[in-house]
């Protein structure tokens, strides 16, 4: 196991949250792997995809722990762990890598984590309560509560921790963060490029405050969808409302974040509750529900699954 | 156990016409189990798939399957017997003595007239017969779709078995009773204290796809520790405690399910092949096996309780209607996802195969 990738095998994955698994990965003969510091990632191969970072989230030296949430819109990787892993298979890892940066102060600690960017943080929050340094976390999320890592997110003396819905209520507020920081303040920030912008600019005006950033992704490579996965347009009858819902992202997703709740039930295409009535524009069926006949049609679809045909603009009842 | 419609059976809110005849023609290309292989010795018996009467019968050791019903006038061949003519086995029909061998055709018919040859037509159509699982399985389509689906537990001396018959059929379709035993968001309901707990109702996050001719569904769960989860002979086995199961549950299309639960005491596997008398009736052959708490004297304890569940799923699965389960586009079912998301995937594929097609 000295060269710097090495063959690991999966021997367990679990659903943490919906479309997000927590995957663990083991030496064939249970050997201890290379250790690795607070923060680290391990970066697997995915055959056809590439190389993609993943944070260990665990501390047993026997094992890797790792968190994969389905990207919408991805660039395969995740989708293919999702689809295409099974415990007992093999894949190739490469030593852990200190991507993040260890501590370079002795202050007070913020770690600032968006959705699946939670994941360096375990370590790192870990190690800085470990060293006896008050460390406050803020963790955006939808559904959160801490719904991903509950045991290991537990407030604790010196650490409080503050969970953010996204699905229903404001997202962190880095601007008065950036104010409120005392001086000599270390930050650990990870999460979706928006998040990482809005914290670099926050911060910037901050040279007392050590800032380490750590994005998901390197920027986008282009991926060709399959065929009817692709960006198209929404435009929303009633309110005259437009946006575009990208490659892979689900359009019932993207309706809820424009903050158009339709009523549903199975989510998946079957049980016909979220039916809804399309004025205009060219569908791409996906459900069980409407007969042949009705999806050509063309007057009606199924939000939870069905997409706009890609390039083209879809004009909806709502 | 018999196999014959019981004498109070009624069929309410049956299916139209149309739904029994794509209920029927959708299973027919699959294996199905009717007899255990034990069962079947030197004499015909009878059985219903799918609503045809078949006679079962050893012929020369070899389990054959055909009509249950004379090619001559009709009469039922399960009520004939095995004769032995020229070196071989026959299965005679007891009304006039016309006799069949093993690839349906006829061999003996008494009243030929010298002279005559036995008529080319008089033979019966023979139907693809497989033992496996200590089962017998019949195919009633010339070509199967899926083979049997495969039990490695089964063959494995290292797993203990119990093997379960149900006293009465269930008043079930087979695809309603594997979709019974997929679902786990009823484990709190009908199986609290033995597979759940009503105050955690909430689902598991299921990972749900397709290998080959199998769905297969794989999930957490904390459940109570007793005989359905740990093993509880050992000493340290606590009876309040919970306990970690991870399931993956094979459904071998459309009729088999095999739920692989692991603990840390080892592995438990309920098997279930059904066998579809009809739309509206069922026989299961249900397997359990572990690789724990071994001793031969422990099988009837592990027994009772496996019929003390199915007895608890009985009356709510029998009463489910329609009996077939329907189509999508009925809106007769309201699945909630994501909790659901197992059964949704069951249906979707047995709709893509032909056998929900009408209520």
């Amino acid at each position: 196991m000295t060269a710097d990738r090495f063959l690991l095998r999966i021997t367990r994955i679990a659903p943490l949250a919906e479309g997000v698994l927590a995957i663990t990965l083991a030496a064939p003969d249970g050997a201890p792997l290379p250790a690795a510091a607070p923060g680290a990632h391990v970066e697997i191969e995915i055959p056809g995809v590439g190389l993609r970072p993943y944070s260990l989230t665990g501390d047993d030296p026997r094992r890797y722990e790792i968190a994969v949430a389905l990207a919408a819109p991805g660039r395969g990787g995740s989708r293919r762990i999702h689809d295409g892993w099974r415990v007992g298979d093999e894949v190739r890892v490469s030593a852990p890598r200190d991507g993040f940066g260890p501590a370079r102060a002795n202050g007070p600690a913020l770690l600032i984590a968006g959705g699946i960017g939670i994941t360096p943080m375990l370590t790192i929050r870990r190690a800085l309560i470990a060293a006896g340094r008050p460390v406050t976390l803020h963790h955006a999320a939808r559904g959160a509560g801490g719904g991903l890592f509950p045991e290991a997110l537990r407030a604790a003396p010196g650490a409080p921790v503050w969970h953010y819905d996204t699905a229903c209520g404001p997202r962190p507020d880095l601007a008065a963060l950036a104010c409120s920081a005392p001086a000599g303040t270390e930050v650990w920030c990870c999460g979706p490029a928006r998040m990482i912008d809005a914290a670099l600019a926050a911060f910037a005006a901050r040279p007392d405050v050590v800032l380490h950033v750590e994005r998901f992704t390197a920027p986008a490579a282009p991926e060709t969808p399959p065929a009817d996965a692709g960006a198209f347009t929404v435009a929303l009858a009633r309110s005259g409302h437009r946006f575009t819902v990208a490659p892979h992202e689900p359009l019932l997703e993207r309706l809820r974040a424009e903050g158009v709740l339709p009523e549903t039930s199975c989510e998946g295409g079957v049980c016909g509750t979220c039916l809804t009535r399309v004025l205009g524009g060219a569908i791409a069926h996906h459900d069980y529900y409407l007969s042949a006949a009705e999806q050509a049609a063309g007057d009606r679809m199924l939000v939870c699954v069905s997409r706009g045909q890609p390039g083209t603009t879809l004009v909806l009842d709502l | 156990m018999t196999n014959a419609l019981p004498s109070d059976f009624r069929s309410e809110d049956g299916p139209s016409a149309e739904a029994i005849a794509g209920f029927r023609a959708g299973m027919e290309p699959f294996w199905h189990p009717v007899l255990e292989a034990a069962s079947l010795a030197d004499r015909p018996r009878a059985v219903t798939l799918l609503g045809r009467r078949l006679v079962l019968v050893r012929l020369d050791g070899v389990a054959t399957a055909f009509p249950d019903t004379c090619r001559h006038f009709q009469a039922q061949l399960s009520l004939g017997s095995v004769v032995r003519v020229d070196g071989r086995e026959l299965l005679q029909c007891n009304y006039h003595g016309w006799a069949f061998a093993g690839d349906g055709a006829c061999a003996r018919i008494p009243q030929l007239p010298a002279g005559r040859c036995i008529p080319k037509t008089a033979g019966l159509r023979r139907f693809a017969v497989a033992e496996r699982h200590g089962l017998i399985w019949v195919c009633l389509a010339e070509e199967p779709r899926f083979p049997i689906p495969d039990f490695p537990e089964e063959a494995d001396p290292r797993f203990r078995k119990v093997r379960l018959l149900e006293e009465h059929p269930m008043r079930t379709s087979a695809t309603r009773m594997i979709m019974g035993t997929l679902d786990d968001t009823h484990f709190p309901w009908v199986h609290e204290g033995i597979l759940g707990d009503r105050a955690h109702p909430e689902p598991p996050l299921h990972r749900v796809w397709r290998e080959g001719a199998e769905l297969i569904v794989q999930y957490e769960a904390d459940q109570p520790a007793g005989i359905m989860t740990t093993d509880m002979s050992r000493p340290e086995s606590d009876a309040g405690a919970t306990v970690r199961l991870t399931y993956t549950d094979h459904v071998g299309m459309p009729n088999v399910i095999r739920l692989v639960k692991e603990s840390a005491a080892g592995r438990y596997v309920v098997w279930l092949a059904t066998s579809p008398v009809d739309y509206n009736l069922t026989i299961n052959f249900w397997i359990f096996a572990r690789d724990y708490d071994l001793a031969a004297e422990r099988d009837p304890v592990y027994l009772q309780m496996a019929a003390h569940v199915r007895e608890q799923d009985r009356p709510l699965i029998e009463s489910q209607r329609p009996w077939i389960v329907p189509p999508f586009w009925t809106q007769i079912e309201l699945p909630l996802g994501p909790g659901d998301l197992p059964l949704i995937e069951y249906q979707k594929w047995i709709e893509e195969l032909g056998i929900a097609t009408a209520v």
